[in-house]
């Protein structure tokens, strides 16, 4: 398999187009015009031809008290390949993290006249899964002391013929539209922290009610976000901890596979793993409350392993929930209320961490 | 006559809120007979220096003692007052309380065939007796999701130890701990208690990573027992001596990993 040069697949952190300034020299009025030209003119004209706007629709379930945001989803094929490969936010509503349906059943449809360029993730996992599972027959031949190693190696490869799918399947023919192409089902899902933090903090979302069509602004949006408008509202709690780690740089994901809130990964997924686990923690002022929500010993156990079992660190975020939020603040006012403080938690075994 | 039955009882002290058997017959007794294994706790008095193998007493689990306090096998003794109670006699009427003391080291060396062991074992037994505390000292946990989920399984005959390594409340050995690996990290929940879908992700994922299934499970409240006949399958309703469990439902969270 070739490797992949990732730095040019992707080469911003963020979805934005930065243009870094001329070198200013004081003394030299050229240096300076140029300068101002550039700090002033540039982003002027930017603002209304090239900069970059996405689109997103925003799906809202109601019952019969008040609406809910059930889901807001990209469905544009660039729009989606923009805010994945920039900043790597979302998922693929068929895939595992990026959107790569499209590609993999094209890659189905078209298995034997390899037209198609490219790699999913779901294959490379698909490829580790088989060699490790022959790795392990193979290594279970040689402990059995039938064979040494290496003949037990070549035996596995030759026994096990590369298994060929089942690749057509009845719906096959649906897929593809009257030009032959496969047709565009994939969505890009948003968490409603990235919705907002796309949409408020980079401005650089356009979301759309599903059903009216109209442009959601991001005072609305909030309003959808967190209809209670209670301080420790679930949706602000988390916003203010993905803010903060965007802030500082960090790609941060949605950690639910791994039990935690978020991931933190350096760079985003396909450089490294992530580093470190996120679990996001509301502290009052009142003690009684936090003694509410207050979690037991063995939790602190649990989530530890599953965290330490994928090399990661678990980072309990803790953010200060203010005593009373006012509905008209604006969202910098309401943002500045929230403070962060982290913890790291690591288990320590007196044994195993002396050298 | 009640005094033979007492006698047959297995003494449990308690200390400052644990539980512990401090006699190695009863300790058999509920290895053997009743599948409790506790956890060893005490320092071995020949290699003080050390903290991987251990020996008596034998601490149980809150649980572990208000079943077997609820099934009639163990009483419960108050160890503090009981020692208080030594001294009280020792005071009053020295004599008597030697020759008491004399006696039950003889009854016992009697049991034993060496004397070096006797002397371990002897000279609490019948005067702590006095000091049992009443079953109401353990009954009030009878009422606890982890209790309900401890006698349902201990009923299906599994030995429970602690789950705490494995963040979870218990874990359930198909047998004796020392012969098989645990299948459950269990933790018991009250009925319509809610918990979060993180710790269902964690906890599954924690499970089957070390080839265990993480099981949730909680006592049906009596209005609804009717609710969940579908789920239960049908020969554990014929199954004799364990009415108490068809009111209990548990389900079994493994990470499939798909994708």
């Amino acid at each position: 398999m070739k490797k992949r040069n990732l730095n040019a697949i992707y080469t911003a952190p963020l979805p934005v187009e930065v243009v870094p300034l001329p070198p200013l020299v004081p003394h030299n009025p050229l240096s300076v015009a140029y300068y101002v030209y550039q700090l002033v003119f540039v982003p002027f004209l930017w603002g209304f031809k090239r900069r970059r706007r996405f689109t997103a629709y925003l799906e809202l379930y109601t019952d019969s008290v008040s609406s809910y945001v059930s889901s807001i989803a990209v469905d544009s094929y660039e729009d989606m390949q923009g805010l994945w490969k920039a900043g790597f936010f979302g998922k693929g509503t068929q895939s595992r993290s990026d959107p790569t349906w499209e590609l993999r059943t094209a890659k189905r449809l078209q298995e034997a006249s390899g037209e198609v360029e490219g790699v999913a993730p779901e294959e490379v996992t698909a490829r580790r899964r088989a060699a490790r599972k022959k790795f392990k027959n193979a290594r279970a031949l040689a402990e059995q002391g039938i064979v040494g190693n290496d003949t037990a190696m070549e035996k596995v490869e030759t026994c096990e013929e590369p298994r060929r799918q089942e690749l057509a399947r009845p719906e096959d023919s649906q897929l593809r539209d009257s030009e032959g192409k496969v047709r565009r089902l994939e969505k890009l899902q948003l968490t409603f922290q990235e919705a907002f933090f796309l949409a408020y903090a980079l401005d650089i979302i356009d979301i759309y009610d599903d059903r009216t069509g109209d442009l959601v602004t991001v005072p609305y949006l909030l309003g959808l976000l967190m209809p209670d408008w209670s301080p420790d509202n679930s949706f602000i709690i988390n916003y203010v901890a993905y803010h903060h780690y965007r802030s500082h740089g960090w790609c941060i994901r949605n950690g639910v596979k791994f039990g935690v809130d978020y991931l933190l990964y350096r760079r985003g997924p396909p450089f490294s793993h992530a580093e470190f686990g996120v679990i996001v923690v509301p502290l009052y002022s009142d003690e009684s409350k936090n003694q509410l929500i207050r979690k037991d010993w063995s939790w602190s156990f649990g989530v530890n392993r599953v965290v330490g079992g994928v090399k990661k660190i678990l980072v309990l975020c803790y953010v200060e929930v203010p005593d009373c939020i006012d509905k008209w603040h604006t969202v910098e006012e309401l943002l500045k209320k929230y403070k962060v403080r982290e913890l790291v938690l690591r288990r320590w075994i007196p044994s195993r961490n002396r050298d | 006559m009640v005094e033979d039955d007492a006698a047959d009882l297995i003494c449990i002290s308690v200390i400052d809120g644990e539980y512990f058997v401090f006699d190695i017959d009863a300790v058999k007794r509920l290895r053997n007979d009743h599948h409790i294994a506790g956890i060893l706790v005490g320092t071995l008095p020949q290699v003080p220096q050390q903290s991987v193998f251990l020996g008596l007493p034998v601490q149980l689990m809150p649980e572990e003692a208000a079943l077997l306090v609820q099934q009639g096998v163990a009483r419960i003794i108050d160890e503090a007052l009981s020692h208080g109670n030594i001294l009280a006699v020792d005071e009053n009427n020295i004599d008597e309380a030697a020759a008491k003391l004399k006696i039950n080291e003889l009854e016992s060396t009697e049991s034993e065939s060496q004397g070096a062991l006797a002397s371990y074992t002897t000279p609490t037994v019948s005067i702590t007796h006095k000091c049992a505390l009443p079953e109401s000292s353990v009954s009030a946990i009878y009422d606890t999701p982890r209790f309900h989920i401890y006698k349902y399984l201990y009923q299906k005959g599994y030995f429970i130890s602690p789950g705490l390594r494995f963040g979870s409340q218990f874990l359930a050995y198909p047998g004796d701990p020392l012969r098989y690996h645990s299948h459950y990290l269990v933790r018991g929940v009250g009925y319509d208690e809610e918990f979060s879908l993180l710790e269902l992700v964690g906890s599954g994922r924690l499970g089957t990573g070390v080839k265990k299934a993480w099981m949730v499970g909680a006592r049906l409240p009596n209005d609804c027992q009717d609710k969940f006949a579908v789920l239960r399958p049908s020969q554990t309703k014929d199954s004799e001596g364990s009415e108490s469990n068809d009111n209990f439902v548990s389900f079994c969270i493994e990470w499939a990993g798909f994708g």
